[in-house]
């Protein structure tokens, strides 16, 4: 259930990387390298890892490689990901329908406004679609019936606009700002 | 501090504007020549804005001072006219740099390129979507994108929705437009699931059918919805481009549509394969007419009647002309109407594919349309039998389908609904109301097929009962039990439609909470029923 990869250490890549080449020759156990921009360590396995299909292009153009570094990707979201895709792979082994949209669903409930946003780029650098279609929808319910105000400070995003041009996106969606949940 | 604020005014006495000194035949100050100012006009505003950091009241008596040292009036307004003006100028270029500093900021924080906003920006309601429209311009340029208006659901709970919005919609989403959703849905739980897939599932039609037959009630005495027979229109316009791609339609209570302006539309939708309609006030003859000219894609089809059961509009040839115009239909639901035996034998058996069939709250029909199918005759797909509240569905012929049933035909059925609030018409006498039956053969059916989940909830002989008001939760958790039912096969609970006692003024609501019962894979409840 839980394994290295929960606790990433930091950059001490030779100690991490000592033990590899046994994993390595040891099949059902592979384990694959993979290293954030931040410099932190994450072994997987490699049928997790396989799940990103960023990575498994980059392992079938350079096999020998024991380390894949992810330079648009931070540690935080990264191993979320990775516990998302860890999941998957259950599912995949034993699919159940049910229990897989139960899972997706509380993945993303419990996760903060910023976490969900943040994994977005990731799932896109990795390639990741299934998680990414969660992400999106996750996102989209959140920001459903907000008024613009909560979803910029949502996105973390900051007005550009002249008082002209917001006047007129409002009188050109005038229905829109009627009735609109309290954030 | 004073001889900064004196500059300016030994510049004032005279005519020459500031920042053209270069060129003093140029009548008033230009502002376009601000940005092309050289060092010492930098070092100037940087001086100047410094200013900014001392009290206000100290820049005003300095104004004033100034304003009173020069004794010609014209001077005087001069200078005013010149601080406004400086003043403005000053304005407008802050907000300008703050907007420009926002967008990078925005740019920077915002990590997801333009396609994957789009395609999250897709998964957005109407309204939500014209919020994030309104957040900042990089977020308005992709809600523009004609993908995010690939699913158009501007359902919503009250009328505000004119034909304007919708054209707009349309428009925006010209040729990537897939679905379109109009008209005023009660139920926020209808509206909330913005992104159903389109393709044809009997889950969905079952969340609908659960949704739909109570939103009429609840819409009486409300305002009408804002749409007029109109609202449709853009479908055809620029050359039906629109309406060329649109693969789903549904409309719900949108009072003003009438047979010529639905039919009108339709001929625009080649390329439909999902139709739903619920509460218009068409009739079903001429809409399945125009279905059948049109739509010879048509997948779906979910036709609910605005007056219960008065259309009988539905004739032979236009079953036939159907049937032979729409092969691909795999779902049909006609609820509300006074629908005949004979008609709907003629759909069922010629719709080689279909799997779904909803036909409640039909007035007239016995059963007696499902005889011999189920096998070669036709109707051997069929997964789902709806016939909720079908007032002359006979004891007999409902016997009849379970011994057809027993004897290996309707294969892949796996959900048949019979449950009606007068109970079924009994065997021997015609006007005789049947609430639990000898003759049909429930259990070994149950037995022979522990795969089907079915539903026979019937009222205590001669109450009306009503089975507890259904919550959204309980709608929503049906409707995921049926989707799951067929892998664990978990018991299902039945309740009955929560606007039975309020239909009718029978004044028996109260009734016997026995109500019914759980029909699936459990033989004591089945003896219940019997009993």
């Amino acid at each position: 259930m839980s394994s290295s990869t929960d606790s990433p250490t930091l950059t001490t890549e030779t100690t991490q990387l000592s033990p590899q080449p046994d994993t390595e020759t040891a099949k059902p156990t592979k384990k694959i390298t993979l290293k954030s921009s931040d410099n932190q360590i994450f072994e997987v396995e490699e049928s997790v890892a396989m799940e990103f299909a960023t990575v498994k292009s980059f392992f079938e153009d350079s096999p020998s490689t024991d380390t894949v570094p992810l330079p648009n990707v931070t540690a935080k979201p990264l191993s979320q990901v990775i516990e998302f895709c860890k999941e998957q792979i259950k599912f995949k082994a034993n699919p159940d329908e049910a229990q897989k949209k139960k899972y997706n669903a509380e993945f993303v409930t419990e996760k903060s406004d910023k976490d969900l946003v943040d994994m977005i780029p990731v799932a896109n650098y990795l390639e990741i679609k299934d998680l990414l279609d969660v992400l999106n929808q996750a996102v989209a319910d959140r920001i459903e019936n907000k008024s613009v105000e909560y979803v910029r400070s949502f996105f973390g995003i900051d007005n550009d606009f002249t008082a002209e041009e917001e006047a007129a996106l409002r009188r050109e969606h005038a229905w829109a700002y009627e009735g609109v949940d309290e954030d | 501090m004073d001889t900064l604020l004196h500059t300016p005014t030994s510049m004032a006495k005279r005519p020459c504007p500031l920042p053209s000194s270069p060129s003093p035949s140029s009548p008033p100050p230009n502002p376009n020549k601000i940005p092309n100012m050289n060092n010492q006009v930098g070092n100037l505003l940087q001086t100047f804005l410094n200013l900014a950091d001392s009290n206000s009241l100290s820049i005003d008596q300095s104004f004033e001072h100034l304003l009173d040292s020069s004794s010609c009036d014209a001077d005087q307004s001069l200078l005013i006219d010149r601080a406004l003006k400086l003043g403005s100028i000053l304005l407008e270029a802050g907000n300008r740099s703050a907007r420009k500093r926002s967008s990078v900021h925005n740019s920077l924080t915002w990590a997801l390129p333009p396609d994957l906003t789009i395609k999250l920006f897709s998964m957005l309601d109407a309204q939500s979507l014209c919020y994030a429209a309104a957040t900042c311009s990089m977020f308005y340029k992709c809600a523009m994108d004609p993908l995010c208006y690939a699913n158009i659901d501007l359902t919503t709970v009250v009328p505000k929705v004119n034909n304007a919005v919708v054209s707009t919609m349309i428009q925006r989403a010209g040729k990537a437009l897939r679905s379109l959703k109009l008209g005023i849905v009660p139920s926020p739980t209808m509206s909330r699931g913005s992104c159903q897939p389109l393709v044809y599932g009997i889950r969905n039609a079952v969340e609908v059918s659960n949704f739909s037959w109570n939103d009429k009630k609840t819409r009486q005495g409300k305002e009408s919805s804002t749409l007029t027979r109109y609202c449709l229109t853009p479908l055809s316009g620029d050359k039906g481009a629109a309406g060329a791609v649109l693969r789903g339609l549904h409309l719900y209570n949108i009072e003003r549509i009438d047979n010529t302006s639905l039919c009108g539309a339709l001929s625009a939708c080649p390329s439909l394969l999902d139709l739903e309609i619920i509460g218009l006030h068409v009739d079903l003859r001429q809409t399945l007419v125009s279905v059948s000219m049109n739509c010879p894609l048509i997948e779906r089809l979910f036709f609910e009647s605005s007056k219960t059961g008065r259309d009988d509009s539905l004739k032979i040839p236009t079953c036939v002309h159907l049937v032979n115009n729409c092969p691909n239909l795999t779902s049909l639901a006609l609820r509300g109407f006074k629908l005949y035996d004979y008609n709907l034998r003629i759909l069922v058996k010629g719709f080689r594919k279909l799997k779904y069939v909803d036909f409640s709250t039909s007035y007239s029909i016995t059963g007696s349309f499902l005889r011999n199918l189920g096998g070669d005759m036709g109707g051997s797909l069929l997964e789902v039998l709806i016939f909720r509240d079908c007032m002359h569905l006979k004891e007999l012929e409902v016997a009849r389908l379970f011994t057809s049933v027993l004897a290996g035909d309707f294969r892949f059925l796996r959900y048949l609904d019979i449950s009606n609030r007068e109970g079924l018409a009994a065997a021997g006498d015609s006007y005789g109301r049947c609430y639990s039956s000898s003759i049909i053969p429930t259990k070994q059916v149950l037995e022979e097929r522990p795969d089907i989940c079915l539903l026979a909830e019937f009222p205590s002989e001669g109450s009306f009962v009503d089975v507890g008001q259904m919550t959204d939760s309980d709608i929503s958790s049906q409707s995921s039990q049926l989707s799951s039912r067929a892998s664990d096969g978990m018991s299902f609970m039945c309740t009955s439609e929560s606007n039975y006692s309020s239909d009718q003024t029978s004044g028996k609501e109260e009734g016997r909470g026995s109500g019914y019962v759980v029909c699936e894979e459990s033989s004591e409840e089945f003896d219940y029923l019997l009993g």
